[in-house]
């Protein structure tokens, strides 16, 4: 039995899209405002700064302090501004929780005011002499340059950055999603105002609400906001899924670190559209989703080497990413284990347990996507763009038939790309640095 | 069982608490709607608790660093394997972790719930440890301490905490060091476990897509009673000054990262420890949150970002107030804000600012309960600080501006603060 699809989504304006998932569970709304780009070189860096100089006030709440202050008194609504890849498409949001107006004290409309708030710093941002305010635009640079740089400071993350950036030197999805120093060195107000504009004009609008309150009323706010705007909007890049084959890139970076930092990128071409994407999640699963995994039971527990050793599958793309963290005399060693786990995984070698257990905790994960708002918001979205039209119910169905040769056969398309490792300290066998 | 309800009216939810024969309880929180039920297991054991004897034993041990952790790791292994093969199988997801004052275990799961919570129940009430498989996670939370030592935002934290106290076990990281694991052994894990994992010792919070009634009778089928140990920890004295004002590190880091604070003695009683925490809370909300001037000033001239935050760093036996984010000149930023405390001590608070920050509390505490996950850990936190859940937003209700004030005037003494710095490499 197929249930309703519950995102109610419809048209407000040229390429504006409301869509809302009303729940009784939750005691707060959230709202998020979504611009859908393609990815690109030239813009991802100035694209990255306009969340951030945005979220900060608007014409009605100029000055960042007084703007909080506001926000406090909603209950301490709070604004958020990000970026996120899909695929070789990005998306810049800003969004909005609040409490429900049931629970206000004073009774206070707060749903209508935060789709408001949300309106205005997107559409009413504060100018000055006609581009957006240089102050602001000078501290949000700055910050942006420290974010950028600051990608050194999380080993993990920045390891599986650099991965994925020599896995696709020439793709828009290898590109960093907050940009590049020396593009932001070169921002200006100016610049910062056209690429506002230019944002705004072509970019596809996805307006979401999940949460208890009446979407009617958020609606009516961004209907009346958006339809006055004439817009240019400009199709999303149709995402090219990561295709193998080719030799194997290796490198390694030595660093001052502790710890040393094993990466394997795969390439499988499996992306959301993809036959085999069922198969490709009870893989990553088998292989190295869960406490369960092969690499867990066997990287980990039993030969003592990583703390964490694990593997995700990403269809938007379609890669498959391995990673650890090792002392650096047994990288070789962690390499070598884990491509042997997947090479079982390959010639068939799973037993019944392990499909069991694989497809018991995606069904579990799929079950858990409704348990908070912000879940349910980045899962519908994701659908929405990835033009899915599925719960995660319909897609924890599709898990039922799959067999130990689907998976072999996923695994099968897995072909590493790039290795790369992060060398830190060497210390000999057995002895402390 | 004893059985109470606690109950709010002002957002109109409940719970239950249980009180086992064994004396251990349990809070009961069906949420309506939910798929998930989420379970946790803790006991007042954390890293903290490295000195302590029960009342039959004739002396003090004291532990090796980080074996509050190492149980943990191990409590999961049974004779007949791992325990996560059992969760495994019925979908369940489980995972467990060690903090200053609490260790815990979790279960959650949207079906099977009643063996889901047998198991639970059960693996934390059959330790097994060996020579080999202690042995063989020497290597395992190795890696996970050597992990930590390259993450300049724990570094920064625990760094001040060793500024800070110069006594107390808190100053050690949770998990120890590699050269402190490697002393551990299967007896010494019994002797903690035997004194700490005692029901009376513990507490069961389970939130979500369950029925209370069954998980009542799950709870009195699998809680094994034994007879209740009397605890005796022992602490350093810990005087109130810091134990010095200035720490750093180098690590491999783009920019300065830093964390100063105030350490602050705590109170002793539950009701007014809480108060005490939510004042401070909304104080240091009120001092440098978004909608401080100090914020905005250090803001504009590039000193902070959206990195800034504050916190409230409360264990048992410690408290303490935290301001951490990264910038090009920490020791500025700090100065500014010593600076900044004497003044305000002088000049006092606005009534409006401190009405705004405490709405920002109330609507933050209402937010939490809507989240399966949260409401679990919240019931278990209050509990194990002697009180309801529902008492810290009754709190925030009654806090004044008079409160914020003398929580100034009191807790923000030069002697007892200290900053931590981590800095990029030298080349």
């Amino acid at each position: 039995m197929k249930e309703a699809y519950p995102l109610q989504r419809e048209r407000i304006a040229d390429d504006v899209w409301f869509g809302s998932i009303t729940d009784s569970r939750y005691k707060t709304n959230l709202l998020t405002l979504n611009l859908a780009l393609p990815l690109n070189r030239e813009t991802v860096t100035g694209n990255a700064l306009l969340p951030q100089v945005l979220e900060k006030g608007y014409r009605c709440y100029p000055n960042y302090r007084n703007f909080s202050m506001r926000l406090n008194q909603l209950y301490g609504a709070s604004v958020h501004g990000g970026c996120t890849k899909i695929g070789d498409n990005e998306v810049l949001s800003l969004s909005i929780s609040v409490i429900d107006d049931a629970y206000a004290l004073a009774g206070e409309p707060l749903l209508k005011e935060c789709a408001e708030i949300l309106c205005g710093l997107l559409l009413d941002p504060v100018l000055q002499d006609g581009v957006l305010e240089p102050e602001n635009i000078a501290l949000q640079r700055k910050y942006l340059i420290d974010c950028i740089e600051a990608e050194i400071n999380e080993k993990r993350a920045y390891a599986i950055s650099r991965t994925l950036a020599l896995m696709f030197p020439k793709d828009p999805f290898g590109l960093r999603r907050q940009g590049y120093v020396e593009d932001a060195e070169k921002i200006t107000p100016e610049s910062a105002t056209a690429d506002y504009r230019r944002i705004l004009d072509t970019a596809r609008i996805e307006i979401f609400h999940v949460g208890c309150g009446d979407p009617a009323t958020a609606k009516e706010v961004f209907q009346e906001a958006f339809s006055k705007l004439k817009r240019h909007p400009q199709p999303l890049a149709v995402t090219a899924a990561a295709c193998g084959g080719g030799s194997v890139r290796e490198e390694t970076e030595e660093m001052k670190v502790s710890q040393s930092k094993l990466c394997l990128g795969f390439k499988t071409g499996v992306d959301a559209h993809h036959p085999m994407l069922s198969a490709m999640r009870m893989m990553n699963s088998v292989l190295g989703g869960t406490p369960t995994s092969k690499l867990f039971l066997n990287v980990r527990e039993k030969q003592s080497l990583c703390y964490y050793c694990t593997s995700r599958s990403d269809r938007t793309k379609g890669i498959l990413m391995i990673d650890c963290g090792v002392e650096r005399w047994q990288v070789e060693q962690a390499k070598e284990a884990i491509l042997m786990q997947l090479k079982a995984v390959r010639n068939g070698e799973i037993t019944d347990e392990e499909m069991e257990f694989a497809k018991l905790s995606l069904q579990n994960s799929f079950k858990s996507v409704g348990e908070t708002p912000y879940s349910l918001d980045a899962f519908y979205l994701m659908q929405t763009l990835l033009g899915v039209r599925e719960t995660p119910a319909d897609q924890a169905r599709k898990l039922e038939s799959i067999t130990r040769e689907d998976v072999a056969a996923a695994a099968e398309l897995a072909q590493l790309d790039t290795v790369y490792v992060l060398a830190g300290e060497n210390r000999e066998e057995g002895g402390n640095a | 069982m004893r059985k109470t309800v606690i109950e709010s009216r002002r957002f109109g939810e409940q719970y239950l608490r249980l009180e086992h024969e064994s004396g251990l309880i349990a809070l009961l929180y069906p949420m309506k709607g939910f798929q998930t039920a989420y379970a946790l297991f803790g006991t007042k054991y954390g890293s903290i608790d490295n000195e302590f004897k029960t009342a039959d034993d004739p002396d003090f041990v004291k532990v090796p660093d980080g074996i509050a952790h190492y149980l943990e790791h191990k409590l999961f292994e049974s004779e007949d394997g791992n325990v996560d093969r059992v969760f495994a199988a019925l979908g369940a997801e489980s995972n467990a972790f060690t903090s200053f004052d609490k260790t815990c275990y979790l279960a959650s799961c949207t079906s099977h719930f009643e063996e889901t919570f047998r198991t639970l129940l059960r693996f934390v009430q059959e330790p097994y440890f060996t020579p080999e498989n202690v042995e063989k996670e020497q290597g395992i939370i190795g890696q996970e301490i050597r992990m930590y030592e390259d993450n300049p935002g724990w570094r920064v934290m625990f760094n001040l905490l060793s500024a800070l106290y110069i006594n107390h076990p808190v100053r050690t990281d949770i998990a120890g060091t590699v050269e402190s694991i490697s002393r551990i052994t299967p007896d010494i894990l019994y002797r903690c476990y035997r004194t700490f994992y005692n029901l009376s010792n513990m507490v069961v919070a389970v939130a979500g897509n369950f029925d209370p009634e069954e998980a009542e009778r799950i709870l009195s089928e699998e809680l094994k009673a034994a007879k209740p140990v009397e605890i005796v920890r022992r602490f350093p004295e810990e005087p109130r000054e810091a134990g010095q004002s200035k720490i750093v590190q180098h690590l491999e880091v783009s920019e300065p990262t830093f964390y100063f604070g105030y350490k602050i003695f705590p109170e002793q009683e539950p009701a007014a420890l809480l108060k005490q925490q939510v004042v401070l809370d909304i104080l240091l909300d009120v001092l440098a949150g978004p909608t401080s001037a100090f914020y905005e000033e250090m803001n504009r001239q590039g000193l902070l970002d959206d990195n800034f935050g504050t916190e409230v760093f409360g264990e048992r036996g410690c408290l303490a107030a935290f301001f951490g984010g990264d910038s090009k000149d920490p020791e500025a930023v700090y100065n500014a804000f010593c600076e900044m405390i004497e003044q305000r001590k002088a000049e006092g608070l606005s009534e409006e600012e401190f009405l705004s920050c405490k709405n920002a509390m109330y609507g933050k505490l209402l937010k939490g309960l809507g989240d399966v996950e949260n409401t679990a850990t919240a019931m278990l936190s209050y509990e194990m600080m002697g009180l309801g859940m529902f008492e810290a937003a009754e709190t925030v209700a009654a806090v004044q501006l008079s409160d914020l004030e003398k929580c100034l005037r009191d807790c923000f003494d030069p002697s007892c603060r200290a900053i931590s710095i981590v800095l990029p490499l030298e080349e």
